[in-house]
């Protein structure tokens, strides 16, 4: 008897928590119309406050890969604000924003976009974690006739079918560009890039394997070659055990490159255990050229430790993103299928008065 | 006064009590679910829709089968870590034989073959060895993910044969998932070896006590291997139909973390981590409780950060569940 009440009682629990955990929106016939809340820049609210009280609504249904860094925050709210911002002039009251996460699990992520269709949403973005295994899932958008964006992952090459759009950055530009500016100011400074070092992201990332291509053939343009590639898959610790075996095996680096400047913290903690962590223009300086923009990486520019960043330009893809979305939601979209937004290639020396970066934004 | 039915003996007693104690401990959960169907049915918008139902049922089955192979395990006090990963890397050297000869029955059963293979490396360890069944199934784990990240370098296998997809990923008249279906045709015919066969007895007898099985003629080896070698199955059926699924398999289908839901279905449905206990009809039910917990919180655009925290308390509670359940064993 103790037994089978305590399953009752612990399921009920549950179940009580769930539904106290769910939107609070009446429903929209019985409440009055009320203004969409201003989007908080600070905080992410993917349930509860954006819910419309009435009229037409546009239900906006997010997959996220994972939600655990800053950049899907800047993204997430990025893209919110614009919807709401513009909505009013595509006939829409209101947005209502359901936004999942899955646990980078591919099966998970198909699960959730399947809750996504069923829920009526007018359209779905997608982060996808498996650049393959998202094309299931762009598959039952279609077949259930609701619009797909892709968010910076595109499918895989040569997979179909198509997302009705994607929106991401340049990322072989980025960092060809980043790196072209980079290289230009070191020599500038009279420095001579020597055994430079590379970290990588994951190898089944597109944007990883584009920006060290795009690394690759701008130092190749400046006659150099990377002395060795330390992959990280995206995972700082990864990143710290690679990075510390290269630079013992490359004392006279004096060159960093890294993929995403969230790893940058790994390359900090193997400087300064080697006492080379110092800012551009001490003694011992190691130049470093990142990509993303995350706030640890503006932080580490303002004060003089990276000197070079290719950064998303959040706004860019938000505006591109918006200017389309609801061209495609009313089946008029003639443009693009692709959206890349151009990176913002940005130095140490001009950072102090850019406020407007999303790192900068998202720092506290 | 009527005739007092004498209460039955010998093998016939197991199998009575064992009957009964099924019944009494699923009713629970039957009802449960029938409760909270009811319940989100009304509180839910589209939670009660024969497509919402369906796809409930469909990820009911990927953490179900694996859960079908966890239960035999549990039942020994054993455990299989490796399940996900299993799933994931027999998918993808099976995907990798389907997509160089696109010829689907062979990809099937290399799917299969391959995920054996891993349970008898499980089991040979376990049964023959002696190893303990934790580090054994953690370095199959890290075998799993060394493998499939050394031959996919982090993509997927897609570009498998149209058939494949045609069969595994369809649906009988346009509603019912063939997922679904085979979901629960393998839950039946492993609740017929659970309860119905001598196997199925001696199992649960060396779950309970594997030394006094042994004196009573079990062979305990025999049974301990085979579980996992089950296991192992369960895994390669599951890599099949969630390859059919995602139109590819990768090692992000597999990931360490599902084994959370696994075993949490598992010992909702009243298998024991300390052995001796557990049921299909259980596990079935336990999978789809995780189904729909995850499916209702999606549907009520509850916070995901809210999730981490609701099947944090689901997985302790479950925990707490099963010491209640060992106490009341040990009374």
């Amino acid at each position: 008897m103790k037994r089978k009440l305590a399953i009752v009682l612990s399921l009920a629990f549950v179940i009580s928590a769930i539904a106290g955990c769910g939107s609070k929106e009446a429903p929209a016939a019985e409440a009055p119309a009320a203004e969409a809340p201003e989007a908080e820049a600070d905080a992410p609210e993917p349930a509860e406050d954006s819910a419309p009280a009435g009229g037409k609504v546009l239900k906006v249904g997010v997959s996220w890969a994972h939600y655990n860094d800053a950049l899907f925050y800047a993204w997430g709210d990025g893209m919110e604000q614009v919807l709401k911002d513009n909505c009013k002039d595509h006939g829409f009251d209101s947005v209502e924003w359901i936004s999942l996460v899955a646990e980078d699990d591919a099966s998970k992520q198909a699960s959730d976009i399947s809750d996504l269709v069923t829920q009526g949403c007018d359209v779905i973005i997608s982060y996808p974690f498996d650049n393959q295994a998202i094309t299931s899932s762009v598959q039952e958008c279609k077949d259930a006739g609701i619009p797909i964006v892709l968010w910076d992952r595109n499918i895989a090459e040569g997979a179909s079918p198509a997302p009705d759009l994607f929106v991401g950055l340049d990322t072989y530009n980025q960092a060809y560009e980043a790196g072209k500016v980079f290289f230009q100011e070191m020599i500038d400074a009279g420095e001579t890039p020597t055994d430079i070092i590379s970290i990588i992201g994951a190898t089944n990332d597109n944007n990883a394997l584009n920006r060290q291509k795009g690394f690759e053939d701008a130092a190749r343009e400046f006659n150099l070659t990377i002395a060795q590639t330390v992959p990280s898959d995206w995972d700082s610790e990864k990143a710290l055990t690679g990075f510390t075996a290269a630079f013992q095996a490359h004392p006279n680096c004096n060159t960093v490159l890294i993929a995403s400047d969230f790893i940058v913290t790994a390359v900090q903690t193997v400087l300064e255990s080697n006492d080379a962590w110092h800012v551009n223009g001490e003694d011992g300086h190691i130049w470093i050229c990142s990509q993303d923009g995350f706030p640890t990486g503006c932080e580490f520019m303002q004060d003089g430790y990276m000197d070079c960043s290719g950064m998303y330009s959040v706004e860019g893809m938000c505006s591109d993103f918006s200017d389309a979305i609801f061209q495609i939601i009313d089946g008029s979209y003639a443009g693009e299928a692709e959206l890349y937004s151009d990176p913002l290639i940005v130095s140490a020396k001009d950072i102090a008065g850019m406020s407007d970066l999303w790192g900068i934004k998202y720092a506290e | 006064m009527g005739k007092k039915e004498a209460p039955p003996t010998g093998t016939a007693a197991v199998k009575h009590s064992l009957t009964e104690k099924l019944k009494n401990e699923n009713a629970a959960l039957i009802l449960l679910v029938i409760v909270s169907m009811i319940v989100f049915g009304i509180t839910v918008p589209n939670f009660m829709t024969v497509g919402n139902i369906f796809n409930l049922l469909v990820q009911a089955s990927t953490i179900g089968l694996p859960a079908i192979g966890l239960t035999f395990i549990l039942i020994t006090a054993g455990n299989d870590l490796s399940l996900p990963t299993n799933m994931a890397c027999s998918a993808i050297l099976g995907c990798a034989v389907m997509q160089k000869t696109q010829n689907t029955f062979l990809g099937v059963i290399a799917i299969l073959a391959i995920a054996v293979c891993f349970g008898v490396i499980n089991g040979f360890s376990v049964a023959k060895l002696k190893m303990v069944p934790m580090i054994v199934t953690l370095a199959i784990q890290t075998l799993n993910v060394g493998i499939s990240e050394f031959y996919t370098q982090g993509t997927s296998v897609g570009g498998l044969p149209q058939s494949f997809y045609r069969i595994f990923s369809s649906s009988l008249f346009g509603v019912v998932p063939v997922s679904v279906i085979i979901f629960l045709l393998t839950a039946f015919v492993m609740h017929q070896i659970l309860t119905k066969t001598v196997f199925g007895r001696e199992l649960f007898q060396t779950g309970i006590n594997e030394k006094a099985a042994r004196v009573n003629g079990v062979n305990t080896t025999r049974i301990l291997f085979v579980i996992y070698v089950i296991g192992g199955f369960m895994a390669g059926i599951s890599g099949v139909l969630m390859a059919a699924r995602l139109k590819a398999a990768g090692t992000s289908m597999g990931p360490v973390s599902a084994f959370n839901n696994i075993i949490c279905a598992c010992v909702l449905g009243g298998a024991s981590v300390w052995g001796g206990k557990g049921t299909i009809l259980g596990t079935l039910i336990g999978s789809i409780v995780m189904a729909i917990i995850t499916n209702v919180m999606n549907l009520l655009n509850v916070n995901f950060f809210v999730t981490y925290v609701v099947k944090g308390i689901i997985i302790i509670l479950v925990c707490y569940l099963d010491v209640l359940r060992n106490q009341e064993k040990e009374r």
